[in-house]
């Protein structure tokens, strides 16, 4: 599997179901990834859209550096932290009205077939936002440290602190919660 | 959720949007160039025709010799009146009291703030610091399309005169030898004819700009198609900034907010405090302006930094603690926002004088001037960047400080935000809270490092211990001004942006996270905060020249090998390619020594010596006047490449290599930009068209014009139709006049679309009664010329 480089390639040379394909394979699990840096469902969705007319309107260079998918994350992760900025206020409105929940409920039982990695994820959400990003990436999309070090631009060292510090965190979040997750 | 269909149809509903904006305004960049550079075609033209009068005093055959002829000539122009409303500055001069629904109220006060409201030229203690912003003044009869384009700041020649309806011109030619004239007159008509026709086509399309640009009213300082805003500086206004500072610039919004008579800072604070939920929400408080207008006023303080040169004093919270601020800001003359609420907090006044120093600090990381308050640093001694110690800022020095920050990058780990930050509710409190720990982190250590955990610095053994020392220095000194505060919050980015919510006003105030973002957006690096990127540069090449070498990491690894030559490099050539360096001329005017100028005199003079090749845009192995057509495409191909999917360039594969390769011709170290495009096009104008007025390339490209623009034709032949020049009959343009010429006047006569008579044959033919058309009666006349008999 190209994780999707192919399809990207074909959009490239004028195929817009190229990135249709892309849409459909990527689509959930950047909006939960997306989700766990804006803490927004709603927000989160926009920027998943954003991300995708990125690739839709500049074509930006895939050179093969990284997987197509660590690729597209960095760009997600990016259009995030742009969306933030230029709407703090917005963020924080949407925010208070909470209206995402069940969409983010419905979601996560799409993207996360696992009864155990949505309690899981449960217990991320309720981490620091840091913390929760390492551990999506590498629990739930399974990046590996390098991957994940590259969508979140650290290094690899602080990805493995970061990842240290995160699951002593979860595990901590978990015992509250009465689970066990062998893998931590 | 959406469902996936949906959500594909939404992208590409939003992408063919963004597409199609940004395609419009590539094709208005593009008119817009083209018209400066129609003028200066213009201008370099009229040159060329000024000068053939000196050119041999020998007489030759088919040369122009100024024994046989007198020409005397008299352009007499007319601004476009269109043109004129675009530079006008309407905006009403500073100091002149507003009068409006303000000026029933008093501005009591201290003393000396009393004293200093009855002169609006005057200024308060304060505002001394601060040179106020001085608008180009100029007249109402001032011609001032004359002196000042306001596209791309490039003063244009005698711009939009040239404009062929407001364009009268008299020529009257004296023979001394009838024989002479017709030889020399047919010379003479198509220098004149081809300059003219080619200057008036290019000028021609300076028409779609002035529409354009006549929709917003801009000071030349702030142009809407000059994406850097100031001429010479490299950061973005965006275009909503634009259109609010347009705005204030002319009296649309009233600057003047608290009615003293002059706009300053105190202005600014006012609206400032009135932003306040608490104050404008509150029905009891009179506002200085109303709630509607609140939103429009979110940019004066920019406007204000935009306008004035910044000093480093007024970025210091304590410089806000004086009584001047806190007892001047007044919702009218009986309720002070101040004594009205906060008067009796000390503690949050001085929070709120924090927060609106920050926020001069986070808007000056975005602002075109915001250097100038590195320069003012400098000047005090509060900042030196020279850390190579040579008395010089240089890229060296830039080489120096990149390498320190990347260093520091890869050295230190990020600290927490404090969790007991998302316990307060009220922004004000947390704002407090989160800017005393930070200052308290800062405060610990004399080293910024530790503000950032408890990593240390790896072993430095790259910058030697006093560059390195000097490095230091500097950031703590930018850090106390709050410069830098960005950066190190970039290293908190996700916790911070995180607590967005309970920190929102923090981040409404515009005073954080801009730095990567900035770098971001801009294809920048991330890493680097808008002081390397932007103000480093621009403090460096205020005073040298940018050379290509600058943007070669080779360049830096000899002069501090094992640093960060790359990015260094990087950063200089987007620097270096963003302002293009036509940015970095000092007033953009074309003919003074500039470095466009240079380029282009170095350009001509290197084709001069052999050591380079002339413009060859259409790749077909020689320059001549054809190669004129392409400069606007090799203008446009440019942009495309920059913005991919606007359009896509008409030159073949090998013309495309052409112009990547072989056109760097201001040597920038980029073929094809858009400096190349200016070069070429008044090169070949300027050696070639001008001087080969009979080659079959000028021929051509004057058959294409004349059929390209009929409008232009049109407005030509009325041009020439009113000059008082004898016609030769040669209405087919053979060169000779005869009895071919009466057949083809008459049958013209008969069937003008069978027998089309050319722009140049309709002139010449027009030989009886000048100026009242072709009739028959012209063909009469050149019968009689031919049969030799005797003219009335």
């Amino acid at each position: 599997m190209d994780n999707g480089a192919s399809s990207y390639l074909r959009f490239l040379s004028g195929d817009k179901d190229g990135l249709a394909d892309i849409i459909r394979n990527y689509r959930d699990g950047l909006v939960l990834y997306i989700n766990s840096i804006v803490g927004n469902i709603i927000a989160a969705e926009e920027i998943m859209e954003d991300t995708f007319v990125k690739l839709y309107v500049d074509k930006p260079k895939f050179k093969g550096k990284s997987s197509f998918k660590t690729w597209l994350y960095s760009i997600a992760r990016f259009t995030a932290i742009d969306y933030i900025r230029k709407h703090p206020s917005d963020l924080y409105t949407q925010l208070e009205a909470a209206s995402g929940v069940a969409d983010n409920a419905d979601l996560e039982k799409r993207a996360i077939k696992n009864e155990e990695k949505r309690a899981l994820h449960k217990a991320l959400q309720k981490l620091k936002p840091e913390y929760e990003q390492a551990l999506y990436l590498t629990y739930f999309e399974d990046f590996s440290n390098r991957e994940t070090a590259d969508i979140m631009k650290k290094t690899e060292k602080q990805i493995r602190d970061l990842l240290y510090h995160a699951r002593k965190a979860l595990k901590t979040e978990l015992d509250k919660e009465g689970f066990v997750y062998e893998k931590l | 959720m959406k469902s996936y269909d949906e959500t594909i149809a939404s992208v590409i509903a939003k992408g063919d949007s963004i597409i199609e904006h940004r395609r419009l305004r590539a094709a208005r960049i593009r008119r817009t160039t083209a018209a400066v550079s129609g003028l200066c075609a213009a201008a370099v033209i009229g040159l060329g025709i000024h000068n053939l009068k000196d050119v041999d005093p020998s007489p030759k055959p088919f040369e122009m010799s100024s024994h046989d002829i007198e020409i005397s000539e008299t352009v007499s122009t007319e601004p476009a009146t269109d043109a004129a409303d675009i530079v006008s500055p309407t905006r009403a001069p500073e100091g002149v009291s507003r009068e409006n629904s303000h000026n029933t109220r008093t501005v009591p006060g201290p003393p000396a703030a009393r004293e200093n409201s009855t002169a609006a030229v005057k200024q308060n203690d304060h505002s001394n610091t601060v040179k106020p912003y001085v608008p180009q003044q100029e007249s109402a009869d001032d011609n001032i399309a004359d002196t000042h384009s306001p596209v791309n700041g490039v003063n244009a020649p005698t711009p939009v005169n040239t404009m062929p309806a407001e364009t009268q011109v008299q020529v009257t030619v004296t023979t001394a030898d009838q024989n002479a004239v017709i030889d020399t007159e047919r010379r003479i008509y198509m220098k004149k004819f081809t300059s003219m026709l080619t200057a008036l086509s290019l000028s021609a399309l300076s028409m779609p700009f002035t529409s354009t640009a006549a929709e917003l009213i801009l000071p030349p300082e702030i142009d809407p198609n000059n994406t850097f805003g100031y001429t010479n500086h490299s950061v973005y206004l965006f275009e909503d900034e634009i259109i609010d500072y347009t705005k204030f610039q002319n009296g649309e919004l009233e600057t003047d907010v608290n009615g003293d008579g002059k706009f300053d800072l105190l202005d600014c604070y006012e609206v400032f405090t009135i932003q306040d939920e608490e104050v404008h929400l509150n029905p009891d408080v009179n506002l200085s302006i109303t709630e509607d207008d609140l939103k429009d006023y979110e940019n004066l303080l920019n406007y204000y930094l935009i306008t004035h040169d910044i000093t480093a004093d007024i970025v210091t919270p304590e410089y806000y603690n004086d009584p001047y601020f806190t007892d001047n800001v007044y919702v009218d003359a009986k309720h002070s926002i101040w004594h009205q609420y906060y008067k009796e907090d000390e503690q949050f006044i001085k929070a709120m004088n924090e927060m609106f120093a920050y926020r001069i600090c986070g808007s000056l990381t975005l602002l075109p001037n915001g250097y100038t308050l590195f320069e003012d640093m400098m000047d005090k001694g509060i900042l030196d960047l020279d850390f190579d110690s040579d008395g010089t800022l240089t890229p060296a020095d830039m080489n120096i400080f990149v390498t320190y920050m990347k260093d520091r990058e890869e050295n230190v780990d990020r600290y927490s935000i404090p969790t007991y930050l998302n316990t307060f509710q009220s922004y004000h409190e947390s704002y407090r809270v989160f800017t005393k720990y930070l200052r308290d982190k800062i405060n610990e250590s004399t080293d910024m490092v530790h503000v950032f955990g408890d990593y240390t610095w790896a072993e430095q053994d790259v910058l030697p211990e006093d560059q390195f020392n000097k490095c230091t220095d500097a950031l703590n000194a930018l850090a106390e001004y709050d410069f830098f505060t960005d950066y190190r919050y970039y290293y908190n980015n996700e916790p911070l942006l995180i607590q967005a919510g309970l920190l929102k006003s923090l981040v409404d105030s515009n005073n954080v996270f801009f730095s990567d973002y900035h770098g971001y957006s801009l294809g920048g690096n991330e890493d680097l905060d808008s002081c390397c990127e932007f103000f480093f540069p621009d403090l460096i090449f205020k005073n040298m020249e940018m050379l290509p070498e600058y943007s070669e990491a080779s360049y830096y690894d000899t002069i501090l090998p094992g640093g960060e030559s790359e990015v260094t490099a990087n950063v200089m050539d987007r620097y270096s390619k963003k302002i293009g360096f036509k940015e970095l001329i000092p007033d953009n005017e074309l003919g003074s020594h500039t470095l466009a100028q240079r380029a282009y005199d170095q350009f001509v003079e290197d084709v001069a010596n052999g050591l380079r090749k002339a413009p060859d845009l259409n790749n077909d192995g020689v320059m001549n006047s054809l190669d004129l057509l392409w400069t606007g495409e090799m203008y446009s191909s440019y942009d495309y490449q920059e913005y991919p999917g606007s359009d896509k360039t008409k030159f073949t594969p090998e013309q495309w290599e052409n112009i990547k390769t072989n056109c760097d011709f201001n040597n920038n170290g980029i073929s094809g930009d858009h400096d190349d495009y200016y070069i070429a096009d008044i090169y070949i104008i300027n050696e070639f068209l001008i001087k080969n007025p009979d080659d079959i390339s000028t021929q051509t490209l004057v058959s294409i014009f004349e059929s390209m623009d009929e409008e232009a034709n049109q407005q030509n032949l009325a041009i020439m139709e009113s000059a008082d020049i004898d016609r030769s009959g040669d209405a087919n343009c053979d060169e000779e006049t005869g009895l071919a010429d009466a057949l083809l006047i008459l049958q013209n006569n008969a069937n003008s679309e069978k027998y089309p008579l050319s722009v140049t044959g309709n002139f010449n033919a027009d030989i009886y009664m000048t100026g009242d058309g072709i009739t028959p009666l012209d063909a009469l006349q050149i019968q009689k010329i031919d049969a030799n008999v005797p003219i009335e």
